[in-house]
């Protein structure tokens, strides 16, 4: 055998696993090759990009950082992060993971360049007061909303509000709150000065109100659409229909939406407001008159006593108007001389007669309008029209009137004074636009059967966790599934006026920048 | 390392449930704490289970890189059984790819967060080739074992044609007279040579050192001296994948069948030991294919794996230092 075996296998380089194969240089050149790409990019990448700030070094160039898009409101900076991080690091106070940097609240004052606002609560405890980024933590992308704040940052303190408040500060203990239902929030409470009564001090019935033809009494004359003017049918009667039907009022018959053009407040309490978040307060003008004329003449049925006025100055005005009749009737009158004093020898019989007879139609005017008794027989003689009331219909004398004999005790008289509110709880927002595929009664339960004002018909905290809560289906019934976090209803920036007001938005900058400023993110310098 | 076959899937099995659980138990997680408000809102890498998730799969990570100096610096000291780290290197990278999603969000835009977003791309691209590996290394030894019974060490396939180009150089020769027999030029009688066959026994075949008649001058054998000179030696010598009708196994029969006929038939058997000799190149042809298949894709899961590590180490260093 001139070849072996043995000489076979020496054909295989024995020591082949000691020397690299190609595929091995190539895979040890790759590694390099992204070992380097990496380094590079990680070295390279701050000096290349723009908008570099004086306080960028390496690895703190906004594209290397994980940082996530800022909200579109805020885009423009989202590549000079000196624009809110200053100096340049964390401004997350509260996180709970570990950091090389302790977090500043510098920051803060950049955000209140746009965002200025007042001091939460005066009982706060000034080392505990967040920074804003620990609310509003942004960097979430372009539609976060920053001021949909997590409960976490409210129940922090308002779990156990004992320990968070100033223990110096001498003021009235709040409820706990941990969640949004009726046994972790408390119950919804009126202002304290509105304990155990309605404020508006007015006599009205919802019941009759919504009652059709607003007769309750059996076998009653309905109120019809004849009854009303031409130009409200539409309005309290309905589009369409006869003039015998009977008015059928809705709660939007009188209640309205503030649509807010308006920026000065109008009412007691009304507050900072967005087109149809609250509603109109009822008055006299919008929502009675219709109904309710002030007429008190038959003869003259256009002619109405001026609403609004003390009672003193309604007997003079509608003394006024007799006298003025009674001039029409007699001109001439103008033109007899009227002694300042009574002289002997020359009778004012006349004179006395027309004064009397004016005084006495003001006189039976203003009894029907304070409630005293007027006969029919009376009303009719002094030409009076169909009484409703008056002005007690409605409206609480101070005292009791007793009978009316005299103009100068209808002069004495005085009225509750009317307080009808636009804003009931005052710690909270809600807006009427945003429920307004809801009744009326399904909050306000009962109102439709009040008879009286003997209480405000304000809906409890059942009503709103009924959508406000998380979304079960208990018995197959859906509940809940709209949002019942802490900032639905609460502001925490604006707990200087009632109800929270709107925030930010009625709030003036510190300072007013440049566009050249804004846009570079780097607001002037503060004292 | 084979994991789907009848033999190691028990093996497997525990770790597959493993990785499963976790990764619903860390989703599950997550879903919960995002509606914690009441409705979505993506968990940052700073939340709570943004931050765990993150902290596990950077171990996982850096636990994963020790395979290669495992592997190439402590030859001699190795920790554990290979099967272990292998077993541990495949499920719990696996397991990184649900946690460091969940971590970064799934945030693959590059515009809005460059580093962030190339971490998550070279995440699903480190995991992927090594997925695409752990196939290859399924499947291609299977082929290989079934299809390449001349398989030999692939760094060796050029010096072992080398050989196979002087053997049958030699042959040819031989029988053509060209060159005097070693037999011969030893003035003994014709010996014998050792040569690599392939061979089966059963459902075993593989390549195997015979004791073969040395060849001998057979007259009229010319047109076989111009067929290895036309197309065996060409063969034998050329690159791999250098495209010659011997490397059709249907044309190479038909030319070895064109040869014999040709010749006398006692040439036949050096013509049968060419065809031999040329089946067994067109193995190590496939062969390498395979192997670059079954090596190539390491290198790139390496290269982004070390690319991987180390923009994790930025982005901790960014995350901790602003976040």
């Amino acid at each position: 055998m001139s070849d072996t075996s043995k000489i076979r296998r020496s054909r295989i380089d024995l020591g082949y696993h000691k020397r690299g194969d190609a595929l091995g240089r190539w895979r040890g050149r790759l590694v390099l090759f992204a070992l380097t790409a990496a380094g590079l990019w990680l070295l390279l990448a701050p000096s290349s990009g723009q908008g570099k700030g004086a306080n960028l070094r390496l690895f703190q160039h906004a594209s290397l950082a994980s940082k996530g898009p800022l909200t579109r409101a805020h885009a423009a900076w989202d590549n000079q992060c000196e624009a809110c991080h200053t100096p340049f690091q964390g401004i997350n106070t509260s996180r709970w993971s570990p950091s090389l940097n302790r977090a500043s609240t510098a920051g803060d004052q950049n955000c209140q360049t746009c965002h200025a606002g007042p001091a939460h609560h005066p009982n706060q405890i000034a080392s505990e007061v967040p920074s804003c980024a620990e609310c509003h933590r942004d960097h979430r992308g372009r539609d976060f909303r920053l001021a949909a704040t997590p409960d976490a940052g409210c129940t922090g303190c308002h779990a156990d509000l004992g320990r968070h408040r100033n223990p110096s500060a001498n003021s009235a203990a709040i409820a706990n709150v941990t969640a949004f239902d009726a046994e972790h929030h408390p119950a919804f409470t009126l202002p304290a000065s509105l304990a155990g009564k309605h404020p508006g001090r007015i006599k009205f019935s919802h019941k009759r109100h919504l009652t059709p033809g607003l007769v309750l009494e059996q076998g009653g004359a309905p109120f019809t659409r004849a009854n009303l003017a031409a130009a409200d049918r539409t309005r309290y009667g309905g589009p369409a229909g006869r003039e015998a039907d009977p008015v059928q009022l809705t709660c939007a018959s009188c209640h309205r939406l503030d649509d807010a053009t308006d920026a000065t407040p109008r009412f007691a309490n009304q507050i900072p407001r967005l087109p149809g978040e609250a509603m109109l307060p009822v008055s006299y003008e919008s929502s009675c008159r219709a109904c309710h004329p002030l007429a008190f003449d038959r003869n003259a049925p256009t002619v109405e006593a001026r609403h609004g006025q003390e009672p003193a100055a309604l007997v003079e005005e509608i003394n006024r108007f007799y006298k003025a009749q009674a001039l029409e009737e007699k001109p001439d009158l103008l033109n007899r001389f009227v002694p300042p004093q009574p002289q002997p020898g020359r009778s004012a019989a006349e004179l006395d007669t027309v004064r009397d007879r004016v005084e006495a139609k003001t006189l039976m005017a203003v009894r029907r309008f304070f409630g005293s008794a007027v006969s029919e027989a009376d009303r009719q003689g002094a030409g009076l029209p169909l009484s409703r009331g008056g002005c007690v219909e409605c409206h609480e004398l101070s005292s009791t009137p007793g009978p009316l004999t005299s103009l100068a005790a209808a002069r004495n008289l005085a009225l509750e004074p009317v307080a009808i509110r636009s804003l009931w709880y005052e710690n909270a927002r809600f807006n009427h636009a945003s429920h307004r595929a809801v009744e009326c009664a399904s909050c306000h339960a009962g109102v439709e059967q009040a008879a009286d004002q003997s209480k405000p018909h304000m809906p409890g905290i059942e009503s709103c966790t009924t959508c406000h809560a998380p979304a079960a289906s208990p018995g197959g019934r859906s509940t809940g599934g709209a949002g019942f976090d802490c900032v639905e209803c609460h502001r925490y920036h604006a707990t200087d006026v009632a109800a929270h007001g709107l925030g930010s938005p009625l709030r003036k900058p510190v300072a007013a920048l440049s566009i050249e400023q804004f846009l570079s993110g780097a607001p002037p310098a503060r004292p | 390392m084979l994991v789907f076959d009848r033999e190691n899937w028990p093996y497997h099995r525990g770790w597959f449930l493993f990785v499963v659980a976790a990764s619903l138990a860390a989703a599950g997680w997550y879903l919960v704490y995002g509606f914690a408000g009441g409705s979505w809102a993506w968990p940052s890498g700073a939340s709570p289970p943004g931050f765990v998730y993150g902290a596990i799969g950077g171990l996982i990570t850096a636990f994963e890189m020790l395979l290669w100096p495992r592997k190439s610096l402590w030859r001699g000291w190795r920790i554990g059984r290979t099967k272990l780290w292998m077993t541990m290197h495949l499920w719990l990278g696996l397991l990184t790819l649900p946690l460091l999603l969940l971590h970064g969000s799934f945030q693959f835009n590059v515009s809005a967060s460059a580093l962030a977003a190339v971490l998550m791309w070279l995440l699903v691209a480190v995991v992927g080739s090594g997925v695409f590996g752990l196939v290859v290394q399924n499947i291609v030894p299977r082929v290989m074992f079934e299809q390449l019974p001349a398989e030999t060490i692939a760094s060796q396939i050029p010096r072992v044609l080398e050989t196979y180009r002087a053997d049958a150089l030699r042959m040819v020769e031989v029988v053509c007279g060209i060159a005097p027999s070693e037999s011969v030029a030893a003035g003994e009688a014709r010996g014998m040579v050792a040569v690599e066959t392939v061979r089966q026994v059963g459902r075993v075949q593989g390549l195997v050192v015979e004791a073969e008649l040395e060849a001998e001058f057979t007259p009229g054998s010319e047109s076989l001296l111009e067929f290895h000179r036309r197309h065996v030696d060409p063969y034998l010598s050329a690159p791999v994948g250098t495209a010659l009708e011997l490397g059709s196994p249907r044309q190479a029969v038909l030319l070895f069948e064109e040869v014999k006929r040709q010749i006398r038939p006692s040439a036949h058997p050096v013509v049968d030991r060419l065809a031999d000799l040329c089946n067994q190149r067109r193995q190590f042809d496939l062969q390498l294919r395979l192997h670059r298949l079954l090596h190539t894709w390491l290198g790139v899961h390496v290269a982004l794996s070390v690319a991987l590590f180390v923009l994790m180490i930025a982005h901790i260093f960014l995350a901790m230092k602003y976040v």
